[in-house]
């Protein structure tokens, strides 16, 4: 809003002082998201160390179906695992501070004891607890990334009320104030002007009619 | 049957690619009514007036302890007790064959009790589903199926098996892959090959003949399966029977 254009007026400067008094609650609003998802980023960014961890398991489970693929051939493997039902999962939204997150829940666990084969049971063990750990990192990561944006944007949103948005409306509060007084300090000079004059066409016209 | 069983048993659709081929007049049993069967108990039930009847015995145990492997167990006694163990006695007595075949009755009694135990089946229970033992004895099996896996060494010493224990011991070691399928396969064609060197000009080397190629075309699809899984060269010898 350019200041040149505000009207100045009274009733501008009650209205720029509310909306001045919304921004400064808003901002502090948002200050308070902000620090709580700061937190929350917090605490999930020091597990995010895990990553190395569940790519070692993950390596080791596939090297244990590769050598069980080779002990017992492709077709015996594929039949064995056909007595492991598959994994079922639910991917449900949460909100946290307002940012929607996924959680993944497992509603379904393939039984590695359904294998009769024992180096395929071996292998299906591993690389299940392998799969359960790579479900709760990539929902671990996807909310970091979550957080992030929204702690970025809340940031971006606060700065821009900080800097930018509340010193313009208090800026434009000071000029039609100081546009006021300007105003009212006229009328006061205008209005003793007029007063003094008429008191001297007064005392004029009192000096006449007595001569 | 045992492939079709394993996939009624996870609800699933049997994938008719990974059954094995069998020519028309050579199979016992109406597979196409199996596989339709919905559920396991139904491909059971359809077995009723087979050779294979005997597999309705074990659906108690099934029910129980709800492991596929149990039915699968009792497939192997019902072909060890009432096909090969009466085969044996046709062909008249023969110390080789009698070996030759006790001994890969034995291993596969040993392997299926040490496997259904560290499944949590009960001893009595994985007793009931294993073949009937041809030269352990009836005190050895009962010890056996009550050891835990990490004293089978010495549950199986005194037996003719225990030069087997510790492989086994091993394998059922969950922290490694090792795989008892194997250790047991392996000692099978060990011993067959020791024996065949006694069984020259009889059926018993015929019959070790055919154990011998049955052996090398598994350590063929191990060895170029493992090649192309790119499985450096240990890790192939270790999966090949030897």
């Amino acid at each position: 809003m350019s200041i040149e254009r505000v009207t100045t007026t009274k009733g501008m400067v009650q209205k720029a002082r509310e909306q001045l008094g919304f921004l400064e609650r808003g901002a502090e609003v948002l200050k308070m998201k902000r620090d709580q998802l700061a937190g929350e980023l917090n605490k999930l960014l020091r597990e995010l160390g895990r990553r190395k961890a569940m790519e070692k398991t993950f390596a080791e489970a596939l090297d244990s179906v590769r050598y069980a693929y080779a002990v017992i051939g492709y077709d015996s493997f594929a039949s064995s695992a056909g007595a492991v039902g598959v994994m079922e999962v639910r991917a449900i939204p949460t909100s946290t501070a307002g940012v929607i997150m996924p959680v993944v829940k497992i509603t379904e666990r393939p039984s590695p004891d359904q294998v009769a084969t024992s180096t395929v049971r071996k292998a299906t063990a591993k690389l299940s607890a392998a799969v359960e750990e790579a479900i709760e990192l990539a929902v671990l990561e996807a909310e970091v990334e979550q957080l992030a944006w929204a702690l970025m944007s809340t940031n971006r949103r606060v700065n821009a009320l900080e800097k930018v948005v509340i010193p313009r409306y208090k800026e434009m509060i000071r000029y039609i104030e100081e546009k006021l007084n300007e105003e009212a300090l006229q009328e006061f000079f205008v209005t003793k002007k007029m007063r003094d004059i008429t008191q001297v066409a007064r005392e004029r016209s009192q000096t006449s009619a007595t001569s | 049957m045992k492939r079709m069983l394993r996939f009624k048993h996870a609800g699933t659709a049997v994938d008719k690619g990974l059954l094995i081929g069998i020519p028309k007049g050579y199979d016992y049993v109406d597979l196409e009514a199996m596989s339709e069967a919905p559920t396991v108990q139904d491909a059971v039930k359809s077995l009723e007036k087979t050779r294979f009847q005997g597999i309705a015995d074990s659906m108690a145990v099934y029910e129980k302890y709800k492991l596929v492997s149990i039915i699968e167990a009792s497939l192997d006694k019902i072909y060890f007790d009432s096909e090969v163990r009466p085969a044996l006695d046709r062909l008249g007595s023969s110390a080789g064959v009698d070996e030759l075949v006790g001994t890969e009755i034995d291993l596969v009694g040993i392997k299926t009790l040490a496997d259904l135990r560290t499944r949590g089946v009960a001893a009595d229970a994985a007793r009931g589903v294993c073949p009937l033992p041809f030269y352990l004895k009836a005190d050895e099996v009962a010890r056996i199926s009550e050891a835990s896996p990490d004293s089978v060494p010495r549950t199986l010493s005194g037996t003719r098996y225990a030069d087997v224990a510790q492989p086994i011991q091993t394998a059922l070691n969950a922290t490694n892959d090792e795989s008892l399928d194997r250790v047991v396969k392996s000692e099978i064609q060990r011993r067959t090959r020791r024996l065949m060197f006694r069984l020259a000009l009889s059926f018993g080397y015929v019959l070790g003949y055919v154990r011998e190629v049955e052996g090398e075309a598994d350590n063929l699809v191990s060895i170029v399966t493992g090649k192309e899984l790119g499985l450096p060269e240990s890790k192939i010898q270790a999966a090949l029977c030897l």
